[in-house]
């Protein structure tokens, strides 16, 4: 064969991953900074915060992955993307299974604002150790 | 023959290809059966086999 391994190019998947880690660090991180200023006084102003966060992330997502769509082709998925994807939820899940345990602690103190955001957090958190450990495995090998 | 020739032959990615060459993927072996074929040679032609402890020590 006569091309030599790739070091430095991106494919669409990698991209698509980088896209997706920043963005969810960037929106959540203002979501969270932005709910902790207003407290837990005022569930109506983060309930619409909320709302305005998955808004603006599903925006930045879309525009974002149509500006990769047009610059790089998407590739077809083959059974590599697949064992990584698994991969990455593994380590997603452990992420999970922590915060989960973390909101149950956090629960027992009965404040249900900072009940509902432990969850998040663990969500959010599970999915960044997902597409992170994802785009680890691209470039270091599965 | 280019990666990206062999990687739509097999039916992956050329990152796919890239990645078996580079040593960080180790490919099922339905998919080393359909790179052997493409090269109309035996497996174990087309791939070799190392036990981990061996590449550690190889490359130590």
């Amino acid at each position: 064969m006569s091309s030599k391994p790739d070091t430095a190019g991106f494919s669409f998947r990698e991209k698509s991953l980088v896209v997706t880690v920043v963005a969810n660090v960037a929106v959540y991180a203002y979501y969270f900074w932005r709910a902790f200023s207003i407290g837990e006084d005022n569930p109506e102003l983060v309930a619409a915060l909320f709302m305005r966060t998955v808004v603006l992330l599903v925006l930045v997502m879309v525009a974002s992955h149509s500006v990769l769509a047009v610059v790089h082709r998407p590739e077809r998925v083959d059974e590599r993307d697949r064992v990584i994807a698994m991969r990455g939820t593994h380590i997603g899940y452990y992420v999970l299974a922590s915060g989960a345990f973390c909101a149950l602690v956090v629960a027992a103190t009965g404040r249900t604002f900072w009940t509902a955001h432990a969850i998040l957090a663990a969500l959010v958190l599970a999915e960044i150790a997902k597409d992170a450990s994802r785009l680890v495995y691209y470039r270091r090998g599965a | 023959m280019t990666q990206q020739e062999l990687a739509d032959r097999v039916g992956v990615t050329r990152q796919t290809v890239n990645a078996i060459e580079g040593e960080k993927y180790s490919p099922t072996l339905e998919m080393a059966f359909e790179i052997a074929a493409v090269f109309g040679v035996p497996l174990e032609q087309a791939f070799s086999y190392e036990p981990p402890r061996k590449r550690k020590s190889a490359r130590q």
